[in-house]
């Protein structure tokens, strides 16, 4: 029974500990933990939540109304609730400089991915091209994951990008307007698929339409952004709390990992943690200690130990985050229909459109309007809010908007590092993006394409306000301590070893040498399987 | 002083918005958000903002001349912040959500029609906005933020 010490409850944290629990391994996670609040009142609706609460608007925008999408330069068509401001809160002393990259962390019991949309996709071999593996090694990893958290899909078009080979759910009730939508692309597909290489499908979602273990099928209750209040949509605390049934597992919350120390044979003997909001500093022992913090703070980890030991600040290159595209569009056949706040909110529906190679794949996924925050839509419209309010009534049935991903590559460019900051022994991470912007031909030809394709499905794309989003804002990172065949410093073996501390896992999306356009959480949690069955 | 001018303002914007007075509910509310929010919405330092607002401030026909000038040469300026935040407050309020959740049911091009209408409207507020505020924007400083 080997004693492991796990930094970090996210995605990748959480299914490594599962898979060691499962062994028979004692696991100890330290996370700073802030804690989701509870659900309010899970029987209500999106609209029964305005109608019934007391207090709606400090449900929705917080007692100091900080979910207000003011006017700026940029702003999004949506913003994060308060009930998800625990995901994003970070402590005091974690400081961050970057430039050209607009950095997310998260300290929450679950990380990032509690407030993710679910989107989940297995890479294929042509995207592992750059791994140390294919697709064939992550195969019963991925289905290990589908069966943890429960997927909804369907076999489509989308089959061609994405293998099918999992037992998943059947997929959710599709929205009238997503079902117009793929009834449109099965009179076009043809045209789409030669002169546009754009095909669609359904999105596959870590949605359940079973129940499954505590968590209950979607009642399309259309509060998805808000917080699944039946847990239908999974997040990774609820794998935290599978493993908390574990009586070899403990759980430290309330702890930051400053640094971790190692001896003359480059052993990591400890880590060593900050109690919050204060108290004395502690050790925690182990024989085994997986990095699984994220990619900027588990590479922040890295450096700090370096710092911490030898006064050396070292520069990590290769960061990588996927280039966002926000496309808003109308769907002129919707038009006059009525709306139904009772679906499912996030996507329903994926669009996959081919690059220039197998492994330039592009990843769309469209969200049709229906449950939503409208002050960002209406203010974002070229209109006085009077007008505004009566285009969008007009117009609320069409609207929809494709989030669309391109992949990224490692470059030397792109760097992490750290600074000392003022206080005595603790420095600040420090991330420049130095290709942001360089993407432009091939993000105008995305946008092209993808306005014609959806001119084709009965679409119009308004001129104006699509939205490039700035480097760091679709938090997929990946990249600093790539995965590497042949020993270097600061990489990890294929079994993600660190190469420079022998009983060091770096299991997050640090270790990926390159990033699909496809959203990573999926494979980040098969790959954490992966490992812990290979080190283990 | 201020809290009284507030209410005014939030009934004056909320008749705007939706054609109906405030709830006592939406105006504690709007006096708490618009103590936490960001600067460039509280103070209006800029001439033009003020102008603007006072313009605003004088019923729904020139709450909505001001803001049609302001969309598109104060976008974010006071008076849209101030905007924004009521719109939020009664997206979410009982009574108000009703009805900027609704969605127009009908014939596709009557809606189309009266949209059309309605940007026409938006123009010509423009243009009338241009003549109203536009000099007072000039001797102000920049003519965009």
């Amino acid at each position: 029974m080997t004693d492991i010490v796990i930094v970090g409850s996210g995605a990748t944290g959480v299914h490594f500990a599962l898979s060691a629990l499962k062994k028979g391994h004692r696991v100890t996670l330290v996370d700073v933990g802030h804690e989701r609040p509870s659900p309010v009142r899970p029987d209500l609706s999106f609209s029964g939540l305005k109608s019934t609460l007391e207090d709606p608007v400090s449900y929705f925008l917080g007692p100091d109304t900080t979910a207000v999408v003011y006017p700026a330069e940029g702003a999004k068509f949506y913003g994060f609730p308060p009930s998800k401001d625990y995901v994003f809160a970070a402590p005091g002393r974690f400081g961050v400089n970057s430039a050209g990259f607009d950095p997310v962390v998260s300290f929450a019991r679950g990380g990032l991915a509690e407030a993710w949309t679910g989107g989940v996709y297995p890479f294929n071999d042509a995207e592992l091209a750059a791994f140390p593996f294919g697709y064939e090694q992550l195969r019963a990893h991925y289905q290990e994951i589908a069966r943890r958290i429960g997927i909804s899909a369907e076999r489509d078009d989308l089959e061609r990008f994405s293998v099918f080979d999992a037992d998943y759910q059947p997929p959710l009730r599709l929205d009238p307007h997503s079902e117009r939508l793929l009834a449109a692309y099965a009179r076009t597909r043809g045209a789409l698929h030669q002169q546009l290489g754009v095909y669609l499908g359904r999105s596959r979602v870590a949605t359940l339409t079973q129940d499954l273990g505590d968590r209950k099928a979607c009642d399309y209750l259309g509060r998805c952004l808000w917080g699944c209040p039946r847990e239908s949509l999974y997040a990774p605390s609820y794998t935290l709390r599978d493993c908390q049934r574990f009586p070899q597992f403990i759980y430290r919350p309330g702890l930051l990992v400053s640094h971790f120390e190692y001896d003359a044979e480059r052993r990591v003997t400890g880590l060593v943690a900050d109690p919050l909001p204060e108290g004395a500093r502690t050790q925690i022992g182990g024989d085994l200690f997986v990095l699984a913090a994220g990619t900027l703070c588990s590479s922040k980890l890295m450096l700090d130990s370096r710092y911490q030991a030898t006064g050396e600040i070292v520069t990590l290159p290769g960061l990588m985050d996927n280039q966002q595209i926000m496309l808003p569009f109308l769907n002129l056949g919707m038009i006059g229909q009525p709306v139904s706040m009772a679906s499912y909110q996030f996507h329903e529906l994926a669009l996959g459109m081919t690059g220039r190679t197998e492994a330039d794949y592009v990843h769309g996924q469209v969200t049709t309007l229906k449950a939503a925050s409208v002050h960002p839509i209406m203010q974002s419209l070229p209109l006085d809010f009077g007008s505004a309010s009566r285009f969008v009534q007009g117009l609320r049935a069409g609207l929809a908007v494709a989030n669309i991903w391109l992949p990224d590559r490692r470059d030397d460019r792109n760097t992490l590092t750290l600074t000392p900051a003022a206080e005595p022994g603790r420095t600040r991470l420090v991330l420049s993006y130095g290709t942001a912007g360089r993407e432009t031909d091939e993000v105008k030809r995305v946008i092209r394409t993808m306005g014609k394709a959806l001119r084709k499905l009965g679409c119009i794309v308004p001129p104006g306000m699509t939205k490039v989003l700035p480097k760091g804002a679709s938090i997929h990172y990946a990249g600093t301590l790539p995965m590497s065949r042949t020993p270097a410093p600061f990489t990890v073996s294929p079994d993600c070893r660190s190469w420079d501390y022998s009983n060091l896992i770096v299991a997050d999306g640090a270790t990926f040498p390159f990033l699909p356009a496809k959203n990573l959480t999926f494979t980040l949690m098969a790959n954490a399987v992966r490992v812990a069955d290979a080190v283990l | 002083m201020i809290t009284t001018g507030l209410k005014r303002e939030c009934e004056v914007f909320c008749r705007y918005l939706t054609g109906s007075a405030p709830t006592d509910y939406v105006v504690r509310k709007y006096l708490a958000g618009h103590a936490a929010m960001p600067a460039a919405g509280a103070r209006a330092e800029r001439l033009v903002d003020r102008w603007l607002l006072v313009v605003a401030h004088t019923g729904s026909p020139g709450a909505r001349l001001a803001d049609s000038y302001a969309r598109i040469l104060r976008p974010h300026g006071p008076l849209r912040h101030r905007l924004v935040l009521l719109l939020a407050i009664l997206e979410n309020s009982p009574g108000f959500h009703e009805r900027l959740d609704h969605a127009t049911i009908g014939s596709p091009v009557k809606i189309l029609l009266e949209l059309g209408l309605t940007g026409i409207g938006f123009v010509l507020r423009l243009v009338l906005g241009l003549a109203c505020f536009g000099p007072v924007h000039l001797v102000s400083g920049a003519t965009h933020d």
